[in-house]
């Protein structure tokens, strides 16, 4: 019989797989299956099995010697790296387009937004979940001083990209960045980027408590 | 970097009162067991609030909960 936390192990492997198959699954079917929707499907039994194992036996799913913040750490991480592989395949699907829309309703993006949504939704039910098990105390010093190690590490990759697109900005001919300098290109650039700033934090994060334990 | 090892006594004065648990330590000075644990582990230095905070849960000072040497 598998443990609780092999369970959740395949389980998220399973969902990380699914989830894959559904952002970048092939238009046409594979041996007359639609990868794209049943990816989609696969991901959501998936994430709602983790959730409700979560519900159930959440003191067996993370070692005892995570703390509640470090437990929120890892779990938005995964939130983040997915949500921004998905900001990220919308981008490249926005490069194929002969023209891109410069209105936000002529935007393609009903998946990306749903997606988003359950993500968002998912990531605040785990929380909630995580929270539950909560002793009186939920941050303390110690948490709060890795916190703020993270943070800076995130400010730093944020100062880093816009001073890397400074230069850019002014050392590449115009033509060459005309398509990433269209409004909405550049909208959902700009969105990317603080995702990307989000992770960078919550990877900061989880590598300062895997760190601190060593 | 520092060049003195702080040690701490928290496992053996925690032991030396019998049922104290980690549990009970960590809610008695406000912080996560899970850093109770990682201070006995030597991973952890403490804020001097906290350290206060201990010595005064164990009902003893600053130096029999605390000591430091310095780095051969």
């Amino acid at each position: 019989m598998w443990t609780v936390r092999r369970q959740w192990q395949a389980l998220m492997v399973l969902a990380l797989v699914a989830c894959m198959a559904n952002l970048f699954g092939p238009a046409e079917r594979w041996w007359g299956v639609d990868l794209g929707a049943t990816g989609a499907t696969v991901f959501h039994l998936c994430l709602a099995g983790l959730l409700v194992l979560m519900a159930l036996k959440d003191g067996e799913v993370f070692p005892d010697a995570w703390s509640l913040a470090e437990r929120r750490a890892w779990v938005g991480l995964v939130f983040t790296a997915l949500i921004l592989v998905a900001a990220g395949k919308f981008l490249w699907v926005l490069s194929h387009f002969e023209i891109v829309p410069t209105r936000l309703y002529q935007l393609p993006a009903r998946n990306l937004v749903s997606f988003i949504v359950v993500m968002g939704i998912a990531w605040g039910v785990a929380a909630h979940l995580l929270g539950r098990r909560a002793g009186p105390v939920e941050h303390d010093e110690r948490d709060l001083r890795l916190r703020f190690q993270a943070d800076r590490a995130g400010d730093w990759a944020l100062s880093l990209t816009v001073v890397a697109s400074v230069v850019l900005l002014s050392n590449v001919a115009a033509p060459t960045l005309a398509w990433w300098l269209q409004q909405l290109v550049l909208a959902n650039v700009l969105i990317a980027v603080l995702i990307a700033k989000l992770l960078v934090e919550h990877v900061a994060l989880v590598a300062l408590y895997v760190r601190a334990r060593r | 970097m520092s060049d003195i090892v702080i040690r701490n006594q928290i496992r053996a004065l925690r032991q030396a009162r019998g049922n104290f648990t980690q549990e009970q330590l960590a809610t008695a000075c406000g912080v996560t067991r899970q850093t109770i644990i990682a201070l006995e582990a030597g991973k952890y230095s403490p804020s001097l609030e906290l350290a206060f905070k201990l010595a005064l849960a164990f009902g003893t000072t600053l130096d029999e909960v605390f000591q430091y040497a310095e780095k051969k």
